[in-house]
């Protein structure tokens, strides 16, 4: 199982901030972004966008990294505090 | 001995007044301090605003806020340095962020306080919802505000 978190404006196209998918193996991130563009078009073009952020329980990680079992993984919209 | 950043995250309100003086009192050797309190616009491009929505990565953020810290008093001869950040909801007025860096020269403090605010403005990983009357909307950075972040390179 992988939990996938999104955050910002992602959280609203994804309906949640939370997402759990199960993984026959071990895929890449872009992998993970074409499985959940598979049933959801809009939140995947989305993911697909360079301005989004990707991390790996906890690190930022680029799209070709290995996402292992039990991961977490989160994807990080343009930031704006203050 | 290192300088250790106070960096902290809340749900709840503060008062930067009086974190300011306990600084203040902390630091007694300090020469000069400087701070900067961010608050919740009452009218933003969209109007009125009627609250202001802040999340952030409980995970990610406050570690790498001060990770980065580190950076600044790394930087800059300072004798404290504080960010503290709201998240949840706020309302106009109510008080977002609160940077603070003392001492023993202006010059340090102005250009830490100034710096690491740049970073929380549009580095750290903070998202923004405004609600006006025409309802919520997420708010990016604008191009001015990745000017100001790109001015330092710690």
């Amino acid at each position: 199982m992988v939990d996938i978190l999104f955050f910002g404006k992602l959280r609203d196209i994804a309906g949640g901030g939370e997402r759990r998918i199960a993984l026959s193996e071990p895929a890449r991130i872009e992998t993970i972004i074409a499985i959940i563009a598979e049933t959801d078009d809009l939140l995947g073009s989305m993911l697909a966008d360079p301005s989004i952020k990707c991390a790996l329980n906890g690190v930022l990680a680029d799209r070709q990294a290995i996402v292992p079992d039990n991961a977490e993984l989160a994807f990080l919209p343009p930031v704006s505090g203050g | 001995m290192a300088l250790v950043p106070d960096i902290r995250i809340t749900d709840r309100p503060f008062d930067p007044e009086a974190e300011i003086a306990t600084l203040r009192r902390n630091s007694p050797q300090t020469g000069g301090l400087v701070s900067f309190t961010g608050l919740v616009r009452s009218e933003s491009r969209r109007g009125a605003v009627l609250a202001l929505e802040l999340e952030h990565y409980p995970a990610m953020t406050e570690a790498d806020i001060a990770g980065y810290a580190q950076k600044v008093t790394a930087h800059w001869p300072l004798a404290a340095l504080l960010a503290i950040h709201r998240v949840g909801r706020m309302t106009p007025g109510e008080p977002i962020v609160l940077v603070a860096a003392a001492s023993a020269h202006r010059r340090a403090a102005f250009k830490a306080a100034d710096c690491l605010m740049d970073y929380l403005k549009s580095r750290a990983l903070f998202w923004k919802r405004e609600t006006t009357a025409d309802g919520s909307a997420w708010i990016e950075p604008v191009a001015r505000d990745y000017q100001d972040a790109d001015r330092w390179s710690l």
